[in-house]
């Protein structure tokens, strides 16, 4: 493929050749289909004794089987109907080229972010923030503020805007074009306020090309220096409006953050399954959508949330698979079932941290709700986030699977009725942006609880 | 005072409006209000005064526009509903527009205000495409042509009608590399021409996140560059339009408008064409907040604004528009011929009589009706600048009479006629001059219409 | 006649085709149900739907996932329009309410959409699944056009949402509304979001969604019964 941004007329020339296939075809038959052999053919299998595996050997299977799973398939493309192809030159050239770090931010906020291996010592990075959570116009950037606040978060990820004053947010129009850019502005303030300028932001949260486009802006907006945030579309497919977005993040020179969020029980099947999807979709993420680094997000697809059982050991899995066999960044989204000021949310963060001894970083997380009720975000569930993961640094898999086993037991069985928390308005004082009482307390609780459990924050 | 909030609230309106079939909004609606306001205003069409001196018609003219465009609306394409002005909004906005806009930088910054009718102030000059199709070979080669003619105030660039090699697929990551490269183009040529400064008619890329990604101070367009906006010929708009108006009044540039119109089309013939055609610059001016509006008025059938109804059209909505609002207007320039032939210099002249109604001149001309590839040059621009200058102050009678004389000579061709050369064929493109052959068409005609009473600089 | 025996066997092989997703299969099994004359309604209910529902509950336990719902409600689509041929009444099964469901216009996200089709078929209601990024106008129109009594919207984004609230007024705008129930659902719709807007119904996810339109249809078509019998 040709190198930089000219490698993206290339895919869509490819989009335009490709087979043509119809796209429920794609998705419920050949994809699944595809899944479900490959997972048998490389003896993917799951304990569910097990929740971080330390078998070298599967993770190893789950690499080459992801492989395998885009050299055949391609990915969809939504404009043209067609499959885009991707060779084993492509890979090759791809994972050859991948640095061992990167850089986000700028000034005293520049940050590295190295790869990292399973059982890494080293403390991971944490990127902060709402994962696309639902937000008000009006607690926006308070909750922005409180986030940036925490000195563990090295960058911070937009939320979902859902109004603007009150009034709906209409797609592809001015009101979109303005909410990204308040979105941009509110980032930016955010970290001004947090006395941190120089922050990365990653976004915008519109998927729009034009109004994250248009939220660029060197006094105000997104710079260079932030990074952009494109996705596969679930399950391996693209469009021209994410390659848009793509094109104009390496017009900027900027990193790109990209994500592929799976759902187990979705059209990738089981847990086996996923893991090969959502190693391919991050190996697609490199190639296509230019990825610097990106998140893994394997949610369930009843409970939405990344701390059950079957979501802590694909993102564990996933993490080895990529930690042993490229030089992707990665790191490991959190999205709990309960809300802020609960026990909960705090032990599924843990839990979800515990992906650091299989080479992920941390976040973007924890995004309380499953990032589905307003404004339940706050700083705290995220500092306990990042004290939990680096915590877990250098940790051996076997530990932190023990552990994990006990926390998950805590929580598992509220996932049909968890505690929905409080927003931030009622669990921050917002003038002074500290948690309340009741909130630390719970915190400090949990704190001291998951430390007899072996993990000491 | 220019605010992008005004588009948000636009957009809302587009929502709430009353529901209209298109259809019927195009074939219906707008024609036979139209025709009704022209009976009642006594508009009417004099095929033998293509340059009318009558104040009243032009007042007539303002009057049914502001009653259209109260009446029926603005359609919009995405909602298929109608935004909705009162007729004092619109006159409120035609009257409270600044009367001067300044556009480009250094040693080739201009200022371009409100002209009247018989207006002694030297008019602007906007060369270039007006959209025109260019490939990616010739592009900057006939941008700079264009550019280094001094006569030029600001340039509009033409339409990529391929980059790469491949088609443009819109909002795709191939329509912002041509975007990106358009502008680029753009900036290269100007320099080349020596005139870094020279404003620049930005955004003809159709998807909003294209448009958007070339607005970019380092390499792209500037705040002294003119962003163009428009509207949907007849009296329509989209959410793309409003999105692409937004981020050039966010970006700070000023907006360029057009609303390319057909006599012949649903807005009928010129008389209620020029009824229409102010109707938009009104609309526009709600909408994208214009700092100039350009009047074309093309002739269903040939793809010009050369045509005897052109400028009759063109000179009754300048008219209309410099004695009732403070609307900055231009005239823009489509020519049925090709570069390297007499008809396209003759062509020139038609557009550029509306300086003595009071509007400025161009973009243009743009030979083969924009329709060829690569069929513009900087001699016809030149021309046609020279011939804008020379009309300054001069009488509307005058400028009936040139139309009078200068018609017989081409109009008679107009269903066939010659395409000239394309860029390559008829300049050098190292030396960024005409060849011999078309210097001396273009000496030739100057000398007629310097027989007609043009009196034309060097 | 049938035997017993016979009919049991063909009953047998519905459910299992549908569980097994084999549209071909559930065709095959739907012509020999009405060969054999079996009652439709009861082929249906006992053969059908009985396996639609063993895959839903296995789905919500995870042991199946979404494609098998999808593949098993192809199946049973596939034979559901062959036994409807046979019915005393073409309507039969539309009384039990049909149900036009769409992602709105902008917005390509359809799984959610995707798993509440997957469920109301498993409850056996007729579906008709427009697709993704629908224009509002084009929506309505195919509601028209299929008799819909409930219309399900479906947004992913925030800046999508609104054109849920879209379809609501051009029902309104063309005189339609009261001929339908509105339901909304997705990842930003709340249930202050659909009051808003004046949707009949919201589903905070696909279960209580299903729950939704079936309360809806059954309310609306009891309200058409009963004033078709005043009428009487």
């Amino acid at each position: 493929m040709l190198p930089g941004s000219s490698n993206l007329l290339e895919i869509v020339e490819r989009a335009k050749t490709g087979r043509l296939v119809k796209e429920s075809e794609f998705e419920a038959k050949l994809l699944p289909n595809k899944l479900k052999e490959l997972a048998t053919k490389h003896d993917i299998k799951r304990d569910p004794e097990v929740l971080i595996p330390s078998d070298d050997g599967l993770a190893d299977s789950v690499f080459e089987a992801a492989k395998e799973l885009l050299l055949d398939l391609g990915v969809y493309c939504n404009d043209t109907g067609r499959t885009v192809k991707i060779t084993e030159e492509d890979l090759k050239e791809t994972l050859r080229n991948l640095p061992e770090s990167i850089i986000l931010g700028s000034g005293q906020e520049r940050r590295e972010l190295r790869i990292r291996t399973v059982e890494d010592k080293r403390p991971p990075a944490f990127v902060g923030g709402i994962g696309g959570g639902i937000c008000s116009s009006q607690n926006y950037l308070n909750i922005l503020i409180s986030i940036a606040m925490e000195p563990a978060v090295d960058s911070i990820c937009c939320g979902s805007l859902s109004e603007i004053d009150g009034k709906p947010i209409v797609g592809r129009s001015p009101i979109e074009m303005h909410a990204a850019q308040l979105e941009a502005d509110w980032m930016r303030q955010a970290a001004n306020r947090a006395g941190r300028p120089g922050l990365c932001l990653i976004g915008s949260g519109f998927e729009w090309a034009a109004a994250d486009h248009a939220s660029f802006n060197p006094d105000w907006g997104f710079r260079s220096t932030d990074a952009g945030c494109p996705c596969m579309i679930y399950p391996m497919k693209i469009d021209f409006n994410m390659l848009a977005k793509v094109k104009h993040y390496l017009d900027h020179k900027m990193p790109i953050h990209a994500y592929s969020d799976q759902l187990i029980g979705g059209f990738t099947r089981g847990a086996e399954e996923n893991v090969i999807s959502s190693m391919a979709h991050h190996l697609a993420n490199v190639i296509l959508n230019h990825a610097t680094y990106q998140h893994v997000n394997c949610q369930h697809i009843h409970y939405n949330n990344t701390s059950n059982r079957l979501s802590i050991w694909c993102h564990n899995v996933v993490g080895q698979a990529i930690a042993r066999n490229t030089r992707i960044i990665t790191t490991s989204e959190c999205f709990a079932s309960a809300g802020p000021c609960t026990e909960m949310i705090l032990y599924e963060g843990a839990a979800v941290a515990l992906s650091v001894v299989s080479g992920t970083g941390l976040g973007p997380g924890i995004c309380g709700r499953a990032t589905k009720e307003t404004d339940k975000f706050t700083g705290l569930e995220e500092r306990f986030f990042a004290k939990a993961g680096h915590a877990c640094a250098g940790m051996k898999r076997e530990d932190a699977n023990d552990i994990a086993n006990q926390l998950v037991k805590k929580y598992e069985h509220m996932f049909d009725n968890p505690p929905p928390g409080k927003t931030l308005n009622e669990c921050y004082d917002t003038e002074t942006m500290k948690p309340t009482r009741e909130w630390l307390a719970i915190y400090g609780k949990v704190m001291k609880d998951i430390g007899e459990l072996g993990l000491k924050l | 005072m220019q605010s992008s909030l005004k588009l948000l609230e636009l957009t809302r309106s587009a929502r709430a409006g009353q529901l209209v079939d298109e259809r019927e909004f195009d074939v219906k609606i707008i024609p036979s209000k139209l025709k009704q306001l022209a009976n009642e205003h006594g508009v009417s069409y004099d095929p033998e005064t293509p340059v009318p001196n009558d104040r009243q018609l032009a007042d007539d003219v303002f009057e049914a526009a502001c009653e259209f465009l109260a009446e029926v609306g603005i359609f919009c394409i995405d909602t298929q509903r109608i935004i909705k002005f009162s007729e004092n909004e619109i006159k409120g906005a035609a009257n409270s527009v600044p009367t001067r806009v300044h556009v480009g930088a250094g040693s080739d910054s201009r200022e371009i205000s409100r002209r009247g009718i018989e207006d002694q102030a030297r008019p602007a000059v906007i060369g270039g495409l007006g959209g025109g199709i260019v490939s990616q070979r010739y592009y900057e080669d006939i941008i700079t042509s264009i550019a280094v003619e001094p006569v030029i105030d600001a340039i509009c660039g033409g339409s990529l009608v391929e980059i790469e090699g491949g088609p443009i697929i819109r909002d795709s990551p191939i329509e912002m590399h041509a975007a990106r490269f358009e502008a680029i183009c753009m900036r290269k040529a100007v320099a080349r021409a020596n005139r870094p400064g020279l404003c620049v008619l930005a955004g003809s890329p159709e998807g909003a996140a294209a448009v958007i990604s070339a607005f970019d101070p380092q390499f792209g367009y500037r705040k002294t560059d003119m962003a163009i906006s428009c509207l949907v010929y007849p009296m329509k708009t989209t959410l793309n339009l409003l999105n692409k108006t937004k981020h050039f009044i966010d970006y700070g540039c000023p907006v360029f408008s057009y609303a390319d119109h057909l006599i012949g089309g649903y807005t009928g013939g010129p008389n209620t064409t020029a009824i229409s055609m102010t109707a938009h610059c009104l609309a526009n001016q709600l909408i994208s907040q214009s700092s100039v509006q350009e009047i074309s008025c093309q002739d269903i059938r040939y793809n010009n604004t050369s045509s005897r109804m052109s400028i009759w059209d063109h000179s009754v909505v300048a008219q209309a528009l410099t004695r009732n609002t403070k609307i900055v207007a231009t005239s823009e320039s489509f020519a049925s011929a090709g570069p390297c032939t007499e008809m396209i210099l003759y062509e020139a002249v038609a557009p550029a009589l509306a300086v003595v109604s009071g509007a400025h001149a161009g973009p243009g001309p743009a030979g083969c009706g924009t329709k060829e590839v690569d069929r513009f040059t900087g001699l016809e621009e030149r021309l046609f600048g020279q011939i804008a200058l020379s009309l300054a102050g001069r009488k509307l009678d005058f400028a009936d009479h040139v139309a009078k004389a200068i018609l017989p000579k081409y109009e008679h061709l107009f269903a066939s006629p010659p395409l000239g050369k394309r860029y390559h064929e008829c300049y050098d493109a190292r030396t960024v001059t005409a060849s011999t052959e078309w210097s001396s068409i273009l000496q030739s005609v100057r000398r007629e219409l310097e027989e007609i009473g043009l009196q034309l600089d060097e | 006649m049938t035997g017993p025996n016979q009919k049991v066997e063909i009953i047998e092989q519905l459910r299992t085709s549908v569980i097994q997703g084999d549209s071909n299969q559930a065709e095959l099994a739907a012509n020999r149900a009405l060969e054999a004359g079996i009652d439709p309604l009861e082929a249906i209910e006992q053969g059908l739907a009985k396996g639609i529902r063993e895959v839903g509950e296995k789905f919500q336990k995870l042991d199946l996932f979404l494609t098998d719902m999808i593949i098993a409600a192809e199946a049973m689509t596939a034979a559901i329009s062959v036994l409807e041929k046979d019915l005393p009444e073409k309507g039969t099964l539309q009384k039990r309410g049909t149900v036009v469901i769409a992602t709105v216009a902008g917005d390509i996200h359809d799984i959610g959409k995707n798993i509440v089709v997957a469920l109301l078929k498993a409850n056996s209601l007729r579906v008709t699944d427009l697709g993704k990024d629908i224009p509002s106008r084009d929506l309505v129109d195919q509601a028209e056009s299929s008799h819909a009594d409930v219309i399900g919207l479906s947004a992913l984004l925030s800046t999508t949402m609104v054109a849920q609230q879209e379809v609501l007024m051009m029902l309104q705008d063309l005189r339609l509304r009261d001929k339908y129930r509105v339901i909304v659902g997705g990842a930003p719709v709340t249930e202050q979001w659909a009051k808003q807007i004046g949707a009949d119904a919201y589903g905070k996810d696909a279960n209580e969604g299903v729950v939704k339109v079936q309360e809806l249809l059954t309310e609306k078509l009891g309200r058409e019964e009963q004033n078709a019998s005043r009428k009487l």
